[in-house]
């Protein structure tokens, strides 16, 4: 660590010329961060005790938003059930698959590497790629799952996949999986292949036997940056879900059936247009998300000790 | 924006000839026909008439005249309205829309004559004109029933820049000039000439108008067979012919005349239009020509700067004529290869070995004309085989059901008379086919012709296996549905030029491609030029600086434009912008700024940040309620001669607009459902099409019997019609809740979710496949799929109609009540000049400019993109045929306008949620209905409260 950067704070920051020159560097992106990030996650916080339509001036309404948002929204209630499914589902399986992968694909030799890593890391790289689902998911009874079910005789009309509330949350699980070998992937593969070898060649001395204590006693440890960066990644991510479940189902789903919070957030501030409601949502999506990250960096630092 | 040209050009297949069906087109079932032609279609229907192409195998023995018979003016009999006129000894006939004219004459060779019209347009509404004609008093073949003449148009001006230094494309103009023209079927796939056959002795001829209007100085028959081939054409050219030292270039963008409005741009950063045609010169029949001029006469060689990177492996063809003749047989075909990049194409047989073509000293006019060359008679007979394929498909459909039970034997060879014959002959028929291409063409045509290959290959198998004929069924569709579309794009004969030379014999001709270097640089200054370049402005960009008032700022949403229909573009921004810029501005002398923004979201944005527009152009009715609930917006019904202006339009348009006492927003488009019907298969099934709901339902046993299907989508559009026929309203009178607790609602919603329930048709289809296959027979779907498929269904061409939407009987008439979705004009209450907007406003949806505007963006784009205006008058300007408007105009005054009311969105949302409670899960529609009722209500009650309407 640089002492200059962490001296005492209690000084005025300008009196330093070599500080007054970090904080003139810092300046492009702080400006940016700033008018951009920060300065609107400050006024929606404001907006969400407020009534406000988008074109009038807002009216303060205390915190009927949330009372509203707690006692009397119903669908509030399938949003978070919904994000909660897909943040378990997703955020963990996701995360366990993409490190299992990241490990497997380690042990092959350093030629043929690369093509799985671009293979497995493909979807999330190209974005909206998750559309082809929408053609193997066809409602129609010449879509391609469908069409193939009909000829083996398992069934007989063709299943809306994408409209029936009973498939929708499903199927999107099966497509943000698919998705979810993102850039926590890759700073797996990158943690996996600057570890030192030194270590495993101590441990063997030291008695490990198989590749399984080689992985937990070994590995895991060293990768444990690595691991907390992907897991911001992954609940970061899991709780963004909203864009594949609207492209997939449609917006808004059938009986909501895969409503998140951020479509209950679309929904209301640029379907109802009632920006307050919405901004009083996000907040609650924004305490959730904290809580989350808190939780996890209390878990691993538990690891750790 | 080449991207967006290429894939409109993909669905704009045939354009301007091909979807236009004769306007007296007469089926049994149609008995109330009032078209123009009755007297003269009454000998003959469609049905019975024959096609050209048999008409002329059956002429066997019969060979093309030498002989050439006028008919000139003064010898016709004019009658309904065709009138005569005598100037200086030349005589002439003036004939209108409706008129005809009969001439008697002897033949005295025996043998084909093909016909030559010299005439002159008179102005009218400017659309094709579009004639019929008799041989004997009878239509010799169908293809007689409507031919087309080609208008002239010339480049009002030279090429322009607005003040943004963008080039603007000149105003077209037509020509109005004599000219002469040999008739064609432009839509068939030949390019050759109709011809009649005539015995030794007296004949008649006639012709009727049917429509427009022109004039007439003479018919000729006779034959323009005998061109000379080129070794004919050069033997008599000596060395004193041959010029030297001669180069000129003459750019393409700068055409003496054409038959039809195009261009096209190119620049780094500003729109420069130097090449001519690209897409929107590709359709047979369409020509262009130049003027140019040599100091002395000789024969000279011909060279064009072009680039076809449209059709891979192929060739596409042009026509030249020099001084309005074809120099010599080979100049009928010139071909054009494919290649990514521009090109030089000598004239010749190839570049060492050119043509040369004689030219007068001074000025000689080269005319360019689309044609199909080779791939013409290919075309013809794959159509049919594909045809005759789609036919086999219904036929084993019928028997098997589209999801055929694997496990069972069906027989289909004997169930299906002719079945492995059909198969046997379509086979061999695409085999032959391939080998032809394959000869054609001159580079690699192996991917294309693939397609032909693999459908003949299964269809062998299919002859050596008809048992698994069944199982395969899926892929047989598919690869039908696949070699429909390559057939499609064949008939296109996209070019750009860029400019062509002509030189004398000593002359080398000129590199063709930038180097790299050249390359780099332009793409640099590219992006370079993108920070500076203010891409969203369309056009004029006035300040207030620089004309010395506030202009008017226009807003227009891409996304809008692209969901109402409407296909969307820079092209189309820059058409309205030019009719703006020289009819408004000019006549007006209000200026106004268009851009063309992202979607409404952006607009809203804009008025909450306080930067926004003062008129939006095709807006949704949605979005302007949204707006005008929340006070953004003026209120129309204020202006004093708003009355003037809301009676252009159908009150059903006017109504999504209005909120409380107010009208938000002036009407554009408009969109309502028809119904398509294949006539083949009503007539093979001996069903007539319904028109009522109760002769709806006797005829679905009858399709469904058959494995076939009726296609009903699933949209909320269906449920509106249902319930607003059987007398329900959508909303109570003061718009405070929805009307769904009526007896009358609750029937409409049962009978909406009974047709997938009880009669179990498919939710989910692709309309255009399963109609051009048969599946779906019958389908009820917007009307601009009347456009879709005119363009990209030419193997059912004739086969298919267009009626209004089944409906009930009240007070002994049938109406076919339905409902329509549309976009709008709104002015926004922060403009500051009212008046000025309003004035813009009511200009731009008046009849003159919105044919105008539909007119301009058809050529550009092909029949796909015809627009559909609101405007009533507007729409009989547009090139419907007499027939399709009457049954539109049948259908658009029946149409009901739904009122908009606050929690509109929660209402369209609930009802589909509820709709599929029932359809997916089966529950009782009485109790869904009222459960999601409570929903939509709770809602709107929300909303009024919010908004303190109450």
């Amino acid at each position: 660590m640089n002492k200059s950067i962490s001296s005492p704070a209690s000084k005025s920051i300008f009196h330093k010329p070599k500080n007054l020159i970090s904080y003139l560097m810092l300046m492009p992106y702080g400006v940016v961060f700033i008018v951009f990030v920060f300065v609107p996650a400050i006024i929606s916080v404001f907006l969400s005790f407020t009534s406000f339509n988008m074109l009038q001036t807002p009216n303060f309404v205390g915190l009927s938003n949330f009372i509203r948002l707690f006692l009397d929204d119903d669908v509030f209630l399938i949003a978070i059930r919904n994000t909660m499914i897909l943040a378990v589902i997703t955020g963990p399986i996701g995360y366990i698959m993409s490190f299992i992968l990241a490990w497997l694909i380690n042990e092959l030799g350093s030629k043929i590497r690369g093509i799985p890593t671009i293979v497995f890391y493909m979807p999330s790289l190209a974005g909206n790629i998750f559309f082809i689902w929408k053609f193997i998911f066809d409602n129609d009874s010449y879509g391609l799952l469908n069409g193939w079910m009909i000829r083996l005789g398992i069934i007989n009309e063709p299943l809306r996949w994408l409209t029936d509330p009973k498939y929708g949350l499903f199927i999107v699980s099966v497509v943000v999986l698919w998705m979810s070998a993102g850039a926590g992937f890759l700073t797996f593969i990158a943690g996996l292949q600057s570890m030192n070898h030194e270590l495993f060649e101590a441990a063997a001395i030291d008695g490990v036997r198989n590749r399984w204590q080689e992985l937990w006693f070994v590995t895991l440890p060293q990768m444990k940056p690595q691991l907390l960066l992907g897991a911001i990644f992954t609940i970061s991510g899991s709780f963004a879900i909203g864009y594949q479940c609207q492209a997939l189902t449609g917006f808004p789903s059938t009986d909501y059936s895969t409503h998140t919070i951020l479509l209950h957030i679309i929904d209301y501030g640029f379907v109802r247009y009632e920006m307050g409601y919405a901004c009083a949502i996000q907040l609650v999506l924004f305490g959730v998300m904290l809580l989350s990250w808190y939780g996890i960096n209390k878990f691993l630092s538990k690891w750790d000790s | 924006m080449r991207r967006f040209n290429k894939i409109v050009a993909a669905i704009t297949i045939m354009m301007i000839l091909s979807f236009q069906l004769p306007t007296y087109a007469q089926t049994e079932t149609d008995s109330s026909n009032t078209g123009p032609v009755d007297s003269l279609a009454a000998t003959n229907t469609t049905s019975t008439m024959i096609r050209y192409k048999d008409y002329i195998s059956t002429q066997v023995g019969m060979k093309w005249v030498n002989e050439k018979v006028e008919l000139n003016a003064s010898d016709a009999f004019p009658a309904d309205g065709a009138v005569l006129e005598n100037n200086d000894g030349t005589t002439k006939i003036n004939l209108q829309k409706g008129s005809s004219v009969k001439w008697t004459f002897d033949i005295k060779e025996e043998g084909l004559y093909d016909i030559l019209v010299n005439y002159l347009p008179i102005e009218m509404k400017g659309l094709k004109i579009e004639l019929c004609f008799m041989v004997d008093g009878s239509f010799p073949y169908y293809e007689a029933t409507s031919v087309y003449l080609n208008r002239i148009f010339k480049d009002k001006s030279k090429i322009t820049r607005d003040n943004n230094d963008n080039d603007i494309r000149p105003d077209q103009t037509e020509v109005f000039r004599w000219d002469s023209i040999w008739l064609k079927d432009f839509s068939g796939n030949t390019d050759n000439n109709l011809s009649i056959s005539l015995n030794k002795g007296q004949h008649t001829f006639s012709i009727k108008v049917l429509s427009e209007a022109l004039s007439l100085s003479s018919i000729t028959l006779g034959s323009d067979k005998q061109i000379p081939p080129y070794d004919d054409y050069i033997k008599n050219a000596g060395s004193d012919v041959m010029p030297s030292e001669t180069f000129i270039i003459t750019q393409a963008e700068v055409p003496y005349e054409k038959s039809s409005p195009l261009t096209v741009p190119s620049s780094y950063s500003k729109i420069r239009l130097n090449t001519l045609g690209q897409m929107n010169w590709k359709f047979p029949g369409q020509w262009v020509s130049w003027k140019i001029n040599v100091e002395k006469s000789g024969y000279y060689r011909l060279a064009f700067k072009y680039r076809q990177n449209y059709y891979r492996g192929f060739s596409t063809s042009r026509k030249i004529y020099v001084n309005g003749k074809i120099p010599f047989q080979e100049a009928q075909t010139i071909e054009f290869p494919y290649n990514n990049d521009f090109e030089f194409k000598t004239l010749g047989v190839s570049e060492d070995n050119p043509y040369f073509i004689y030219l007068n000293s001074g000025e000689n006019d080269i005319r360019l004309e689309v044609v199909i060359g080779s791939i013409g008679d290919i075309l013809d007979s794959v159509n049919d085989t594909i045809y005759r394929l789609n036919e086999m498909y219904r036929k084993i459909i019928m028997i098997t059901g589209t999801q055929p039970d694997l496990l069972r034997d069906y027989y289909l060879e004997k169930e299906i008379p002719g079945l492995l014959d059909t198969f046997r002959e379509c086979s061999r028929n695409l085999k032959n086919n391939t080998a032809r291409l394959n000869k054609d063409g001159k580079e690699d045509t192996g991917g294309q012709a693939a397609f032909f290959l693999q459908m003949a290959r299964q269809l062998d198998s299919f002859i050596d296996k008809p048992d698994t004929i069944q199982s395969r069924l899926d892929q047989y569709r598919l690869n039908i549905s696949s070699l429909a579309s390559l057939t499609l794009s064949f008939k296109e004969q996209p070019l750009e030029l860029d400019y062509i030379t002509v030189s004398s014999a000593d002359m080398p001709l000129p590199r063709t491609n930038a180097n790299i270097f050249e390359t780099v640089r332009f793409r640099f200054m590219a992006f370079i030029a993108s920070f500076f370049e203010d891409y969203n402005a369309v056009g004029n960009t006035y300040t207030a600086d620089n004309v010395q008032q506030k202009p008017i700022e226009v807003w227009v949403s891409a996304n809008d434009l692209a969901n109402s229909g409407v296909v969307s573009g820079r092209d189309q921004m820059t058409v309205i912008k030019r009719l703006i810029d020289n009819e408004f501005v000019k006549n007006k002398g209000v200026f106004v700024n268009l851009r063309l923004v992202d979607s409404s979201t952006t607009l809203i944005q804009a008025i909450l940040g306080g930067t926004g527009p003062d008129v939006a152009m095709v807006v949704p009715s949605g979005t302007c309620f949204d707006l005008s609930m929340r006070g953004a917006l003026q209120d129309l019904s204020v202006f004093a001669d708003f009355e003037e202006v809301k009676n252009r339009f159908y009150e059903s348009s006017v109504i999504p607009f209005k909120f409380q006492n107010g009208v938000y927003g002036i009407p554009e488009t408009q969109t309502y459902s028809m119904m398509f019907y294949r006539t083949d298969i009503f007539e093979e099934l001996e069903i007539s099409p319904p028109e009522t709901w109760d002769d709806f339902f006797n005829i679905i046993p009858i399709i469904q019997r058959n494995n076939l299907q009726a296609g009903l989508p699933e949209s909320l559009q269906l449920f509106e019609s249902l319930l607003m026929q059987g007398g329900g309203t959508y909303y109570n009178s003061d718009l405070t809740a929805t009307g769904f607790d009526s007896i009358e609602a609750l029937k409409a919603f049962t009978s909406w979710t009974d047709f997938y329930v009880r009669y179990s048709f498919p939710m989910n289809f692709d309309a255009n496949t399963r109609f051009r296959t048969g599946e779906m027979p019958i389908v009820m779907m917007p009307f601009t799929f009347y456009n879709l498929l005119s363009v990209s269904a030419p193997e059912i061409k004739n086969k298919w109609e267009m009626v209004p939407i089944p409906g009930v009987v009240i007070d002994g008439r049938v109406r076919h009540i339905e409902s329509s979705s549309g976009t709008g004009s709104i002015i926004l209450k922060s403009a500051v000049e009212q008046d000025k907007c309003f004035e813009f406003v009511k200009w731009w949806v008046s009849a003159d400019i919105q044919a105008r505007f539909g007119t301009e963006i058809e050529a550009q784009m092909g029949p796909a993109a015809r627009y559909n205006t609101a405007n009533v008058e507007a729409f009989t300007l547009l090139p419907w045929s007499a027939k399709e408007q009457e049954s539109l105009k049948l259908q658009w005054q029946e149409v009901v306008g739904i009122p908009n009311a606050p929690g509109n969105y929660y209402v369209a949302r609930s009802l589909v949620n509820a709709f599929r409670r029932v359809t997916f899960y089966y529950e009782n529609p009485r109790e869904v209905l009222n459960r999601y009722n409570n929903d939509m209500n709770n809602e709107i009650a929300r909303k009024r409260a919010e908004f303190k309407l109450d």
